[in-house]
């Protein structure tokens, strides 16, 4: 399966348009981030689909703007599924990363990832390896909606009650990121409770996704209490698209929250 | 819209205004404890009748969600 | 953490607060109890100092303050007495004055939103104004001291376009001497007065009018006209631009100025396809002026359209001066041959003044016969004649004529909105340029330093035109004839710690005060155009824009004290 991603990475190494790619590699039988620099030493590249589907997930293009701070002259490929690219997309705008510095190599998700993650689009615009799957929508959204809202709000603190403020949602999303984060920010929220000053904590976020989250749903996939916040920003995202015909990595240009004046609507 | 001192800033906020009020109502707080409205100072009967309004609306809604939340945590 | 928390809950060390409660005469203390508001507010965190004023704001008042900032080394002084928007420059240059630093001072209005709107209240009053003390303190604990913001200011001023607004706002300036640059786009100054036959009511010649403005320019040795000359690019900001003209395919030439004025008028619609305007037969006031100007004025039978692609669909504005015009010109053909037809065809006659209106009766006491056409059934001019159906009975009528003349309306610039760009100068739907405030602010921009005045603005006569040429000399005088430019402390700033680029801020400034440094990777607030809006901080995702005097602290701890 990653031979087609091997060949592209090999030729871009090879005739020196990127420095590097950034993509995953298997040691020890252990899958992780890894930047392949030499054209002939792919050997170990994976794509992160062992033994299910997107078993193996990491927030690559979190990864590249590190690694472009560090070295702002060079061009990088990176490893994109149709989430990392919307996510690529969304970084452009917020200044995190240069377009003209990256190349993505792409490659499709398999229906039972889509279909797991109820991805809107899984797969990029471009891709070497992998079939076209089903587009999914979020039916777990669709369920919450229906609750009455009583219903809804107890459902929901339940779920936020669970956490243990590992900052494990914030720290994967390769849309946070800010040097200081207002999770962290004593006026806004009481610091030193378990679990976080609720809904507050979580609301919190969710604001702070309005108009960046790109639906990966890492953050889902990290937090060790099981809380569904992929649902409350798939919901987020919806929000924004009803109310200002907008979706991170899917609409062009900047969030609508970002524009000056009124934005386009629907 | 737009008479706004600072040029955009209603413009900023009733964007923002229209996003929080669905985020609230799917997180299970009514969003009609959510309002925003433009009152110039030379509307004070508007303003009146706008706080009063509201008043009521939340009056009729009950306490805070959160609130209760909150005693319930807190006992 | 538990430090943190420690931080959060309490109060910097050693505050001393003084708080001052006004009576306003009976304006709050005849509707609450200021003297159980002063008790109260004397218990309140940090305050050393409490005191009842029957006026605060009267020299006795003022005397308090100052003496109790001195005896009891206050650091924070809290008023609570009416708008801040009327009286607290006043305490804060009196606190200035006493040594203490102006920006820890808080101001409560407890008369407007208290005294004022629960008269019948007294006891609920009391209650809610001891809240809003609370909060004034509560706030007052976290201010910091912060110094104004000085920069320098160039006496010299860039007059953009050389009608009659641009001219006489030079004119003026000069007289005021300050040096003027002033540039025309044309080769000759004068604008569209170089067209016009005559003014009303006076009924002098446009072209000797407009004349005697130029010659008294150009004689003035602190004005420097550059005629057929455009603005390429402006850089900086209040008290120092920087302004790159360009003459043809001249060389560029570089000015610096320290306030720039937009004068750039308007011109008259060419109504292409409308009423079968062909310029001969059927053509527009202006057309009709050079005509009357040149003495080829010859038609015996004469109609005139108002509001030819005006309030319509796409163009819904008023014009405002056709209708005089089109008076104007009807009574001067009455005047020239009495025997001649003139027909005005309007919707609705806008003769606003005095003077105007008079113009209308004089026209109509000259046999210039007016009637009125629906919007929805338009006038037709068809072989020779003008169709078209009175409204109110509903009959035909067929107008033959020889010469039919368009009221066209001003429209906007073509070159506006590159201008509008260059500058970061808003305009209307409509393309004209927007002033900071209709009725409060007409000559200004809400960018400090750019002022606007004339056609640009909105269809002005020549009398319009001239008075906010003069109006907006005046608004320049004002910034330019002080010797530095001093703004307030209170704006943004970002902590280039913690910023990473995201421009969010950027995005949202409406003044433009913000710029990205791709050096430092950050973006840095430029802070004599930053007005304090606070949109830069409501979009930070990570508090790193911050305004001064409303950070988050003094904020939060304001409305966590309810």
């Amino acid at each position: 399966m990653t031979q087609n991603v091997k060949k592209k990475v090999k030729e871009l190494l090879e005739s020196g348009k990127i420095k590097g790619f950034l993509g995953l590699c298997q040691k020890n039988g252990h899958i992780g981030p890894h930047l392949f620099c030499d054209p002939d030493d792919l050997e170990s590249m994976v794509l992160g689909d062992e033994e299910r589907p997107g078993d193996s997930r990491y927030p690559l293009n979190k990864l590249l703007i590190h690694i472009a701070r560090s070295y702002p002259d060079e061009t990088f490929g990176v490893l994109v599924r149709g989430c990392d690219e919307r996510g690529l997309k969304t970084l452009y705008t917020w200044n995190q990363l240069n377009p003209d510095k990256v190349i993505p190599v792409g490659v499709a998700c398999p229906q039972e990832l889509a279909d797991a993650c109820e991805c809107l689009r899984p797969y990029p615009e471009e891709f070497v390896e992998g079939e076209r799957a089903e587009e999914r929508s979020s039916a777990s959204v669709t369920k919450i909606s229906g609750l009455d809202v009583k219903d809804r709000f107890t459902s929901w603190m339940k779920e936020f009650a669970r956490c243990i403020k590992c900052y494990g949602c914030r720290d994967i999303c390769p849309m946070c990121f800010c040097n200081e984060c207002s999770l962290e920010a004593e006026e806004l929220i009481h610091t030193g409770e378990l679990p976080p000053e609720i809904p507050i904590f979580h609301l919190v976020r969710a604001v702070h996704m309005a108009g960046r989250c790109i639906d990966c749903g890492l953050c889902n996939e990290v937090c060790p209490a099981d809380i569904p916040l992929r649902t409350l920003y798939k919901k987020v995202a919806d929000i924004i698209d009803e109310e200002f015909n907008y979706r991170p990595g899917y609409s062009e240009g900047k969030s609508p929250l970002n524009i000056l004046g009124s934005a386009a609507e629907e | 819209m737009g008479d706004c001192h600072y040029l955009y800033g209603n413009v900023a906020t009733e964007k923002r205004v229209r996003f929080l009020k669905k985020l609230l109502a799917f997180s299970g707080i009514e969003e009609e404890r959510l309002r925003c409205k433009w009152v110039s100072s030379a509307e004070a009967s508007e303003f009146v009748e706008e706080m009063q309004d509201f008043t009521e609306t939340l009056r009729a809604l009950g306490p805070s969600p959160l609130k209760q939340a909150g005693a319930q945590r807190a006992a | 953490m538990n430090e943190k928390r420690k931080e959060k809950t309490e109060q910097p060390d050693d505050l001393r607060i003084g708080v001052f409660i006004c009576d306003c005469g009976s304006n709050i203390a005849g509707h609450l109890d200021c003297s159980a508001v002063t008790e109260y507010a004397a218990s309140l965190p940090g305050v050393v100092f409490a005191k009842e004023n029957l006026y605060t704001c009267s020299e006795a008042g003022i005397t308090e303050i100052q003496k109790a900032i001195s005896e009891h080394e206050l650091n924070r002084v809290v008023v609570a007495s009416c708008s801040p928007r009327t009286h607290q420059p006043l305490f804060q240059s009196s606190c200035a004055e006493a040594g203490m630093n102006p920006y820890l001072f808080e101001m409560v209005n407890i008369r407007d939103q208290c005294s004022w709107v629960h008269m019948q209240e007294h006891a609920e009053a009391t209650e809610k104004a001891k809240e809003l003390v609370r909060m004034g303190v509560a706030k007052a604990a976290f201010l910091e001291p912060q110094k104004d913001i000085e920069a320098s200011l160039l006496s010299r001023v860039l007059v953009i376009g050389g009608g009659v607004a641009g001219l006489s706002a030079a004119e003026a300036l000069a007289d005021m001497a300050l040096e003027v640059i002033l540039v025309e786009k044309e080769p000759k100054a004068g604008g569209l007065l170089n067209q016009i036959n005559q003014l009303v009511p006076e009924g002098v010649k446009a072209a000797e009018y407009v004349e005697r403005i130029i010659e008294s320019v150009n004689s003035k040795s602190n004005v420097t006209v550059h005629l057929g000359t455009e603005v390429k690019a402006i850089a900086g900001y209040i008290g120092n631009y920087e302004i790159t003209l360009q003459r043809g395919e001249g060389e560029a030439i570089q000015e610096k100025v320290g306030c720039i004025v937009v004068a750039t008028g308007a011109v008259p619609l060419e109504p292409a396809g409308l009423y079968g305007y062909d310029g001969e037969r059927v053509i527009t006031q202006m057309q009709l002026e050079e005509q009357l100007l040149n003495g080829q004025f010859k038609a015996q039978r004469v109609v005139m359209i108002q509001c030819a692609g005006a309030r319509v669909p796409g163009r819904e504005y008023c014009s405002r001066i056709c209708c005089m015009i089109a008076v104007k010109n009807a009574a001067l053909i009455k005047d020239q041959d009495p025997e001649a037809q003139v027909h005005i065809l309007y919707r609705d006659i806008q003769m606003y003044g005095t003077e105007k209106e008079r113009m209308l009766w004089d026209a109509r006491g000259k046999g210039v016969r007016f009637d009125v056409y629906d919007p929805e059934k338009p006038p037709e001019v068809k072989d020779g004649q003008v169709l078209f159906e009175q409204p109110i009975v509903g009959t035909k009528r067929q107008i033959p004529c020889d010469l039919v003349v368009l009221s066209t309306p001003l429209v906007a610039r073509e070159g506006a909105s590159a201008l509008s760009q260059l500058l970061r100068i808003p305009m209307d739907q409509n393309g004209f340029f927007l002033e900071a405030h209709a009725k409060l602010r007409p000559l200004d921009f809400a960018t400090d330093g750019v002022f606007l005045c004339g056609s640009a603005r909105y269809p002005a006569t020549v009398a319009e035109a001239r008075s906010q040429g003069l109006g907006v000399a005046s608004r320049v005088a004002t910034v330019l004839f002080k010797d530095k430019l001093v703004t307030s402390a209170l704006v943004a700033e970002i902590d280039p710690e913690t910023c990473v680029g995201c421009l969010g801020c950027l995005d949202m400034c409406p003044y433009g005060a913000i710029e990205f440094v791709p050096e430092k990777g950050i973006c840095e607030v430029n802070t004599i155009l930053c007005k304090g809006c606070g949109c830069c901080a409501a979009t930070c995702p990570s508090q790193s824009a911050t305004l001064k005097g409303f950070k988050p602290k003094q904020l939060l701890s304001q409305i966590r004290a309810i």
